[in-house]
C-alpha cells in the first residue's frame, strides 16, 4: 500500500509540472473545470476525473473542453487506465489539432498515451503557411502540415467561387507543399484574401484544416541604367602641356631666316637691303611669339585618355541596352507576395 | 574693274558658294620699298589692301589687293606714284605644314610709265608652324615664272620670299595678320640690266566665318 502511495506521489510530481505548463490556468473559464485542475494539482484524480467529466457536461468553450479532455487524459494516465485515457486524448486533439504535448515536460507513459492518441484520429495539423515574395512563375508559397494517419488529401486555394487545387495526394505524417500562386492559365492569381484549405480524408473520416492569407501583387523591381562602370572612371581628356619658349623660338627663328633671306637676295646694285618692312613684320611677330611663350598654354587633347574615354561610354551603354532589355521584361512580370493571415483577422 | 577688284570678287564668290569652309576676309596697312635700276631710284611708301583666305580640306585659296603710294626718297627728282598689286594663289597641302602653290601676280602702277608694271606666275612652296591654338608663323618661297614688264625685258631670276603670321583665339574668328614679301626681279632689257626690287610688309586683322 505503502508502495502505491509512493508511487502515485513521484507520478503526481513528474506530471503537475508538465500540466502546468501545458495550459495556463488563467486560459480556463469554467468553474468546475478550475475545480478539476484544483483537484488534479492535489493528486485528487478521482475528484479531477469527476470534475472534468461535469464540466464536459455544462456549455464549454472550445478551448475549455480540449482542455478537460487533455485533463482527464492525464488523470487517467495517472490511475492506469490507459484505453480511457487514450479516448480523452483523442477527444482533446479532435477538439484542438495543434495541440501538442512537450516530451521534456511529460512523463514517457503520457506522451506514449496521447502519441497513440494522435494515431487513432485524423486530423491535420500545425498547417502553415509561410510569408514569401516571388516573381510570377519562379517561385511558390510554403505550405506545411502534418497528417495523423494516411489518408487522401487535397489541398486547395479558395478565394471567393473561386478553387484552385493546390494538391492532392495520399500521405500521412509531414506534408511540404510549394503552390505556385498561379491561375491554370499561368497568370498570377488576383490579389486579395484566400484561404489555403487542407482536406484529409479517410474512409468515413475526414478532417479540414484552414490557413487564410493575404496575396498582393506588385511591379517587379527593375534595374538601375548605368552611369559609370564599378572600378572604371573617365580620364581627363585633355591637359594642360607646361610652358616654354617654343612659341618665341618659332617665332625667332622664322624671322631670322626671313631676314636672312632678304639680305642674301638683296641686290647690291640697289644698294644696301631694306630693313624697315623686314623689321616691322619681324618684330609683330616676335611680340606674338612672346606673348603665346608667357600666356598659359591652352588644354590639349589627351588621345589615349579620349579613346579610353569612348570605349568606356560604349561599354556603358552597351551594359545600359541590356539593362533596358531586362527591364522590358521585368515590366512585364509580376511580384507576388503572400502573408498568412491571424485567426480572425479577415 | 582692274586686276585687284577682278582678284577680290572671284574669290567673294568662290568662299560664298562654300559655306563648310574657312574663310578669313581682312584689311591690312602696308609700308613698302621699290627699288628700280639703281639705288638712286629708291621709294617708299605706306598703303592698305585686303586680303581673303579659303581653306577647304587640303586645298587653299588666297588673295589680296594692296595700294602703296610710293614717294621718292631723293626728294622731287622722281614722281611719285601708285603702286596697285593684286595677288592670287591656289595651294595644296602636302602636309598640314607644307604647302605647294601656283598663282598670278600683276602690279599696276599710277600714273603710266613713272614705274615698271609687272606681271608673273608664282610658283613655289609655303611652310608653316603653329605657334599655339589659333596661331602659327611660317616662311614662302615663290619662283615668279613668266615675268613681263609694262616696258619689255624679261627676268632670268625672279623670285619672291615672305614670311607671314597669324594670331588670334583658338577658334579663329579673329585674327592678327602680318606678311612680308621681298621680290627681286632681275630685269634686262636689250642688254642692259635694269633690276626691280619690291620690299613690302603689311600688318592687318582679319575675321573667320
Amino acid at each position: 500500500m505503502r508502495r502505491h502511495v509512493l508511487l502515485a506521489l513521484l507520478l503526481a510530481l513528474a506530471l503537475a509540472p508538465g500540466m502546468a505548463a501545458q495550459q495556463p490556468a488563467a486560459a480556463v473559464q469554467n468553474a468546475t473545470l478550475k475545480r478539476a485542475l484544483q483537484a488534479y494539482d492535489n493528486l485528487d484524480y478521482a475528484s479531477a476525473i469527476k470534475f472534468a467529466q461535469q464540466s464536459l457536461k455544462e456549455r464549454l468553450t472550445s478551448a475549455d473542453a480540449a482542455r478537460a479532455y487533455e485533463l482527464l487524459g492525464f488523470a487517467y494516465s495517472a490511475t492506469n487506465a490507459q484505453d480511457q485515457a487514450v479516448d480523452a486524448f483523442k477527444q482533446a486533439i479532435q477538439l484542438d489539432p495543434d495541440r501538442a504535448l512537450d516530451p521534456a515536460r511529460v512523463s514517457p507513459k503520457i506522451y506514449s498515451l496521447f502519441f497513440a492518441a494522435l494515431g487513432q484520429v485524423l486530423v491535420v495539423r500545425q498547417l502553415k503557411v509561410d510569408s514569401v515574395s516571388f516573381i510570377g512563375g519562379t517561385g511558390g508559397v510554403p505550405i506545411s502540415f502534418t497528417v495523423t494517419s494516411p489518408a487522401r488529401v487535397r489541398t486547395r486555394a479558395v478565394s471567393g467561387n473561386r478553387t484552385i487545387l493546390v494538391d492532392s495526394s495520399v500521405v500521412t505524417g509531414g506534408v511540404n507543399l510549394r503552390w505556385p500562386a498561379l491561375l491554370p492559365n499561368g497568370d498570377p492569381i488576383p490579389a486579395g484574401d484566400w484561404t489555403i484549405v487542407v482536406d484529409a480524408t479517410a474512409g468515413q473520416n475526414s478532417f479540414s484544416a484552414s490557413q487564410a492569407v493575404r496575396v498582393k501583387l506588385g511591379s517587379v523591381d527593375t534595374v538601375a541604367h548605368l552611369t559609370q562602370l564599378p572600378g572604371y572612371n573617365e580620364l581627363p581628356e585633355t591637359e594642360v602641356p607646361p610652358k616654354n619658349a617654343r612659341p618665341l623660338g618659332l617665332a625667332a627663328m622664322y624671322t631670322g631666316l626671313a631676314g636672312v633671306g632678304v639680305l642674301g637676295l638683296n641686290n647690291s646694285n640697289l644698294g644696301s637691303a631694306p630693313s624697315r618692312e623686314i623689321l616691322t613684320v619681324g618684330a609683330a611677330a616676335l611680340i606674338v611669339g612672346t606673348i603665346f611663350t608667357l600666356s598659359k598654354p591652352a588644354p590639349r587633347p589627351v588621345p589615349a585618355n579620349v579613346q579610353f574615354n569612348k570605349l568606356l561610354r560604349e561599354q556603358i551603354a552597351r551594359r545600359n541596352a541590356d539593362i533596358a532589355q531586362q527591364n522590358a521584361k521585368l515590366r512585364q512580370q509580376v511580384n507576388i507576395t503572400v502573408a498568412p493571415l491571424a485567426k480572425g483577422a479577415r | 574693274m582692274n586686276a585687284i577688284t577682278r582678284s577680290g570678287l572671284l574669290l567673294l564668290l568662290g568662299a560664298s558658294a562654300a559655306r563648310a569652309q574657312t574663310v578669313t576676309i581682312g584689311v591690312h596697312g602696308a609700308l613698302g620699298d621699290y627699288r628700280e635700276t639703281s639705288s638712286d631710284l629708291r621709294f617708299k611708301g605706306l598703303g592698305g589692301g585686303f586680303d581673303l583666305t579659303l581653306n577647304w580640306r587640303w586645298l587653299r585659296a588666297d588673295a589680296s589687293g594692296t595700294s602703296v603710294k610710293y614717294d621718292s626718297t631723293a626728294g622731287s627728282a622722281f614722281q611719285s606714284f601708285t603702286s596697285k598689286e593684286a595677288k592670287v594663289h591656289v595651294g595644296y597641302a602636302f602636309t598640314p605644314s607644307l604647302i605647294g602653290e601656283v598663282g598670278f601676280v600683276h602690279r599696276s602702277i599710277d600714273p603710266k610709265f613713272t614705274a615698271q608694271e609687272m606681271s608673273a606666275i608664282p610658283i613655289g612652296l609655303r611652310y608653316q608652324a603653329v605657334l599655339g591654338p589659333g596661331a602659327g608663323i611660317g616662311l614662302r618661297g615663290d619662283y615668279l615664272a613668266a615675268a613681263s614688264f609694262s616696258g619689255g625685258g624679261s627676268a632670268g631670276l625672279a623670285v619672291e620670299l615672305g614670311l607671314f603670321f597669324w594670331a588670334g583665339p583658338a577658334n579663329g574668328r579673329f585674327r592678327f595678320t602680318g606678311d612680308y614679301s621681298f621680290q627681286r626681279l632681275d630685269r634686262e632689257t636689250g642688254g642692259l640690266k635694269t633690276p626691280i626690287q619690291e620690299s613690302l610688309g603689311k600688318l592687318g586683322v582679319a575675321v573667320g566665318f
